[in-house]
């Protein structure tokens, strides 16, 4: 279970400041898929960015399970978002000189595995992501959505339990977007928790909950 | 992680940069080329004191040259009062050295081939391979002054030799083509012998003598200080010269010199001596502002070397800000990101550097060891100063170059690197 309680966050300085969260209070449940809408500049990228431990909260308290996410320092942050958090990019976020399967093998170097083990695990993420034969092209030959499934394929392999997508369609035609967001349907069957930020209401529909952000608030 | 795959990570961000990290290591390259020669330059401007110690079996302040004005003095003369310097009680030794013989005599002439290409006193297309010698000529009593050491064979003083004999000494390099008591005989054509070359010793590679030129003027600036006996061949002749170094007992130069006044005096000639401290004195103070001046040179540019390099390679981070940032949120842990940083400053900073040692090795082959007769004392300079300078410089400049953009990285997190944030 994840618990957000109070979270304060904001950028720039004294002067000129930005406050991004204004209190959040927030509990997810072990494998539910949430997703949280709300207007460019709400905070919901600033959440999201929270939750996987690639941003810090400025005060409040985040709970994964039983870990003080917040109190963390940065080498044990590290370990958390090895061991527990996957992302999915609106821009994919891949190596563009690596090619599929190399960039799907990723997260699985920071876990000291063997070849074999790995090249068994990336197949299974291809293979579920629907872009097995796409192993051997580099992502700029290959489409927008299978780019998208690609960084899907990366986020499945390292089996992590808490799946982070920001705007995973956003950068994607409609018939491409819902094709991604079948694979993110069957991704709900693996028990996985899964938290989605989106504009599109459609999108958002698919998810057990919906959560609204406005101005840094959950409305 | 495992390193190999951080090493990895390094190499492939090196590669995917193609033309721009070719580029970067080029400008590395040439800058560790720059250092290695001006290193080099101070090197040998600073050792000149050693080459001179390298090149003598005695202390440099004990050691002298004279050179005899022989032109009014008949054989028996010259003779005479070679005998009477040699009987100077402040006198210990006292030997003569000619450099840069060409002996063309056909019956030692096949030594060349192994020479050839290696003593550049003589130029290239006067003679050609085999067909002579380049040779030392000295008398026994050099044996004493000057730094010669044998692997194999006998001294000169125990040997004696006649007028007609001539005893050779050779590099080891030599070893294989002739052996020590072989002789040698250069004859007219009715078959007389003129000379009786007998090999008589090979050197051990340690050996060096004083580099032509060094003593025999108190104003030289003539810097090679001493030469290898690497390809030397040296004959040791019964005859006599004009010119010769000698050692003192206690630096009694004073008393050599009245002395030596009074046989110039006795045989109306004139007789010149010089002492090798005054020598190098005159030459240390010459080139010290050269050393000055060469010093401040580094000095400047491994500074503006050092700002260069750390500009290209925080540089080289911000544009690989974003995949430090998807390798963090794909497991990599900061202190990865860290090691594929100091393995890139590894490929840019030190395989450059490797590279510019064998490129510095060959400028100075060519710059400074012009005379393969000086490739020792300069060799080691290159051994013992320049590598061990240019390692600690790059790897300095390893920790510095790494050391920032590290910094740079931990301080941002991941969100803001793969927006392609560092700096700020």
């Amino acid at each position: 279970m994840i618990r957000l309680k109070n979270i304060f966050k904001s950028y720039g300085s004294e002067n000129v400041k930005c406050n991004a969260l204004k209190g959040i209070n927030l509990t997810i449940d072990t494998g539910e898929y949430l997703a949280i809408m709300g207007p460019s500049g709400s905070g919901k990228t600033t959440l999201l960015n929270i939750l996987g431990g690639i941003d810090r909260a400025d005060s409040g308290e985040y709970l994964y399970d039983n870990l003080k996410v917040n109190e963390m320092t940065n080498a044990m942050l590290h370990k958390f978002r090895r061991d527990h958090v996957s992302f999915v990019f609106q821009n994919f976020e891949l190596i563009n000189y690596y090619t599929v399967f190399e960039n799907v093998e990723m997260p699985l170097f920071a876990r000291r595995m063997s070849a074999s083990q790995r090249k068994k695990k990336v197949c299974e993420a291809l293979e579920l992501a629907g872009i097995e034969a796409l192993r051997k092209k580099l992502p700029i030959h290959i489409s927008g959505g299978e780019r998208q499934r690609c960084a899907i394929a990366r986020a499945l392999v390292s089996d992590n339990n808490l799946l982070l997508a920001d705007e995973p369609t956003g950068a994607l035609d409609i018939k491409t977007g819902e094709g991604i967001m079948r694979v993110f349907d069957n991704l709900k069957k693996t028990g996985r928790t899964i938290v989605l930020i989106t504009h599109n209401p459609d999108v958002a529909g698919r998810a057990d909950r919906i959560v609204n952000i406005s101005d840094g608030n959950i409305v | 992680m495992r390193n190999s795959r951080r090493i990895k990570i390094a190499f492939d961000m090196c590669v995917q940069e193609g033309v721009k990290s070719l580029l970067g290591i080029v400008v590395v390259f040439a800058a560790f080329v720059m250092f290695g020669c001006i290193f080099m330059l101070l090197g040998h401007n600073m050792s000149y004191t050693d080459r001179i110690e390298t090149g003598l079996k005695v202390p440099y302040e004990k050691v002298g040259y004279i050179n005899i004005d022989s032109m009014k003095l008949d054989y028996e003369e010259e003779k005479e009062v070679i005998s009477l310097i040699q009987e100077c009680d402040e006198i210990e030794s006292l030997g003569h050295v000619s450099y840069g013989i060409q002996n063309t005599s056909r019956c030692i002439s096949f030594l060349g081939e192994i020479q050839y290409g290696h003593q550049t006193v003589i130029p290239d297309n006067e003679y050609n391979v085999g067909e002579m010698v380049e040779t030392y000529i000295m008398s026994a009593g050099a044996w004493d002054i000057m730094n010669l050491r044998l692997q194999e064979g006998a001294e000169p003083s125990q040997l004696e030799p006649d007028d007609n004999t001539i005893l050779l000494y050779l590099s080891e390099r030599y070893s294989g083509l002739v052996s020590v008591g072989e002789h040698y005989y250069d004859t007219y054509e009715d078959g007389t012998i003129i000379y009786d070359y007998v090999v008589a010793g090979f050197f051990s590679p340690d050996s060096y003598i004083l580099a032509n030129g060094t003593a025999n003027s108190t104003n030289n600036l003539i810097d090679a200080g001493c030469c290898s006996m690497d390809y030397a061949v040296v004959e040791v002749p019964g005859f006599l010269f004009n010119t010769a170094y000698f050692s003192t007992k206690d630096g009694g130069f004073s008393e050599v010199k009245e002395y030596l006044g009074s046989i110039a005096q006795n045989y109306g000639i004139d007789i010149d001596m010089y002492e090798l401290s005054s020598v190098l004195k005159f030459h240390n103070d010459n080139t010290a502002a050269v050393t000055k001046y060469l010093i401040e040179i580094a000095v400047l540019f491994t500074a503006a070397a050092v700002l260069l390099l750390i500009g290209i390679q925080i540089g080289r981070v911000i544009s690989h800000a974003k995949e430090y940032g998807i390798w963090l949120t794909n497991g990599a842990l900061f202190h990865d990101i860290a090691l594929v940083t100091i393995y890139q400053n590894i490929i840019y900073v030190i395989l450059p550097m490797i590279l510019s040692c064998f490129a510095v090795r060959k400028i100075t082959d060519m710059i400074l060891l012009g005379n393969g007769q000086t490739a020792g004392p300069v060799i080691s300079i290159f051994w013992e100063m320049n590598v061990p300078l240019l390692t600690v410089l790059a790897v300095i400049l390893t920790a510095v170059t790494a050391g920032i953009p590290i910094i740079l990285l931990y301080r941002k997190n991941a969100a803001e690197l793969l927006k392609g944030e560092t700096a700020g």
